[in-house]
């Protein structure tokens, strides 16, 4: 499985690891994967460290989790992204929609 | 304290000797002037009592043997006379005596002068001390001045050398420099720029330069965007400083292609904008407070982007010119700044150089004064330059032929990437070239061979129905293709690459280029495609695209 979720302990962070590509074929998993962030408003972490190319179908799915997450969670983060990640989320503006680091 | 009598008069010595071990004193006798000498640097007394007439060497000749002596050090030397006419009593002095007593002596006046030289000493001594320890706090401010110069110009040094984007001057008020300018390349060839006035000048202000170019030069390497870079330094700034320091600075970006640039600016004087005339464009404004006064949830982070056309320059300047006085005390001001800006100019930058230092003619600055220009054109630098070699310049070209059975597997364009990517110049671009191969293929895949619609992705869980459709399809189809060429050439000493996307969709209407909102989940390929690819045209009502990358 290319693509993992976690929610911490206490409830406060709910992290996503996506492994290889960021594209369409994970666009079920990805959906899935939030739904189980649970009530407790964490902070949402997309852990891309170990991805290695993401396309503007990613940054749809992206988006799509923001706006069906809402209010349920405290923030959405894209942690740890590569060079060329970096350059196509800052291209699409995305880092005025998310924490980018 | 330790006192010497000199005199050859047995009684006067007793007398004295006496007198002066009631009130607690050391007394060394010595019978002439020769004695008082060898005694003086035998015993280092504090205070000298010397008559003046004696046999083998009288009083004066051995005072000026000891202060010679002496040299630096004081010790206070009193004459005992006997004669009291003007011409002895001023030889007296002027051969390096301190005082005179009358003989016969005066006990008391003996004990005050006693007194009073013995304070006269102490200072003396005290004052050389603090000499000493002046001198030598001097020379180890002066170690450590060179210590922190040469840690300084290390970290400052790693700017580019030679950058043809750039030109800049400065001119620091003190030793250090409070003012910092920065150059890098990222690793997408862009070139990021940092100008920064540091509150004050000298050590200070240089202190604050260290983690701010740290930084610059860290976060360039990994490619970190503008708003980034300002609000990680705003951060570290707010954290090291204290409360009255903080940098205003401007951070620009300006893309490989020296046609774009981001800029965040917060609390330096205006940026000044010419056309490759020198016309005056624009100015902008700061738009920001200087880094390191807000804390980091405060911070804003916006910037601006402008789009420019080649051989347009921008320049920005710290207010150290437009504050700069001259001898009646004016000030420079923007007014004669500007009027540089009148597209009579050959050479804004020198021309505001020198008008500035004939304004001041010769007043010492009392700040740091910095002028940097960027000309927008192409970035290149030592670290991304291609010269191609003779081999690397032959042109080629590789077509992928995909039809419906080639179309159900896995994704091509990883393959294709791999191809081009062996040509060495390409190689550096491979991570572009992925992203501009895959957007396109997937547009000329789903929307031309697969016949999906965008719109499907505007309803609500309509994302997830696209994928489930285009899954549907893919597995019914049976006939289409996508055909994909890439050839590469050199051209007037840049690699270009062009490549073509012929799909056997029905195309879609080309005047309808979908503008979507910055909301929309969609039709953002484009976006990425227009902003990596120098050209893209859509042609064969929108079932071929072509696009131009240059390699720099």
């Amino acid at each position: 499985m290319s693509l993992t979720y976690n929610l911490s302990p206490d409830g406060k962070a709910f992290t996503i690891q996506i492994k290889g590509k960021f594209d369409f074929n994970v666009v079920q998993a990805f959906r899935s994967s939030y739904e189980n962030v649970g009530e407790s408003k964490p902070k949402v972490v997309v852990d891309l460290r170990e991805t290695e190319y993401m396309d503007s179908s990613a940054l749809g799915m992206l988006l799509n989790m923001q706006k069906s997450l809402g209010d349920t969670v405290e923030s959405i983060r894209i942690a740890n992204c590569r060079t060329q990640i970096k350059k196509i989320l800052q291209i699409s503006r995305f880092d005025k929609k998310f924490e980018i680091d | 304290m330790k006192i010497l009598v000199v005199d050859d008069t047995e009684e006067n010595r007793e007398m004295l000797t006496f007198i002066l071990e009631m009130d607690g004193h050391d007394v060394i006798e010595a019978c002439n002037g020769l004695e008082g000498l060898n005694a003086l640097k035998e015993h280092m007394p504090d205070l000298v009592l010397m008559d003046v007439l004696m046999p083998v060497m009288d009083g004066f000749e051995s005072t000026v043997a000891i202060r010679e002596f002496l040299g630096d050090i004081y010790i206070p030397i009193l004459f005992l006379t006997g004669l009291s006419d003007d011409e002895t009593l001023s030889k007296c002095l002027t051969i390096g005596g301190d005082d005179f007593l009358y003989k016969p002596i005066s006990n008391q006046v003996l004990r005050a002068k006693i007194n009073s030289h013995g304070r006269v000493k102490d200072l003396t001594e005290q004052l050389n001390h603090q000499n000493e320890e002046l001198s030598r706090l001097n020379n180890q401010n002066e170690r450590e001045q060179e210590i922190a110069i040469t840690v300084f110009e290390r970290a400052m040094g790693v700017s580019l050398k030679d950058c043809p984007n750039t030109r800049s001057f400065m001119s620091p008020a003190a030793m250090f420099c409070g003012d910092i300018f920065l150059t890098s390349i990222s690793p997408a060839g862009a070139l990021y720029v940092l100008l920064a006035d540091i509150t004050g000048h000298g050590l200070p202000a240089a202190i604050g330069a260290l983690p701010v170019s740290q930084m610059f030069f860290d976060a360039t390497a990994r490619g970190d965007s503008v708003s980034e870079i300002a609000r990680s330094m705003n951060h570290t700034l707010d954290n090291y400083l204290p409360e009255e320091m903080f940098a205003a600075a401007t951070i620009l970006e300006l893309n490989s292609a020296g046609t774009r640039c981001t800029i965040w600016t917060g609390g330096l004087p205006d940026i000044l904008i010419t056309d490759a005339t020198g016309n005056l464009k624009e100015s902008i404004k700061s738009q920001h407070m200087a880094l390191g006064i807000y804390s980091d949830e405060d911070f804003k982070r916006d910037v601006i982007v402008r789009h420019f056309e080649l051989g347009d320059r921008l320049f920005f300047y710290t207010d150290g010119i437009t504050e700069s006085c001259n001898r009646e005390g004016n000030r420079y001001g923007d007014p004669r700044l500007l009027s540089i800006f009148d597209g009579e100019s050959k050479d804004i930058f020198q021309e505001v150089i020198d008008d500035n230092a004939l304004f001041r003619d010769g007043i010492k600055q009392d700040d740091d004064i910095t002028l940097v220009e960027i000309t927008c054109m192409p970035v290149v630098s030592e670290k991304v330059s291609y010269q191609p070699k003779p081999q690397d310049k032959i042109p080629w070209h590789v077509d992928m032929n995909l039809q419906a059975k080639d179309l159900k597997g896995r994704s091509p364009i990883g393959l294709l990437t791999d191809i081009i990517g062996v040509s060495p110049c390409v190689a550096q671009h491979k991570d572009n070239l992925h992203t501009i191969l895959t957007e396109l293929f997937s547009n000329a895949f789903e929307h031309g061979v697969l016949r999906l619609s965008s719109d499907l992705k505007r309803a609500d869980d309509g994302y997830l129905e696209y994928y489930e459709q285009r899954q549907e399809r893919l597995e019914a189809l049976e006939e289409g293709h996508v055909n994909i060429g890439v050839s590469f050439s050199v051209e007037e000493g840049h690699g270009r690459l062009k490549i073509a996307f012929d799909d056997s969709g029905d195309g879609f209407d080309l005047s309808n280029l979908r503008k979507s909102g910055a909301d929309d989940t969609f039709g953002r390929g484009l976006k990425l495609i227009n902003s990596i690819c120098d050209e893209v045209v859509y042609s064969k009502e929108g079932t071929r695209v072509d696009i131009t990358y240059r390699i720099y």
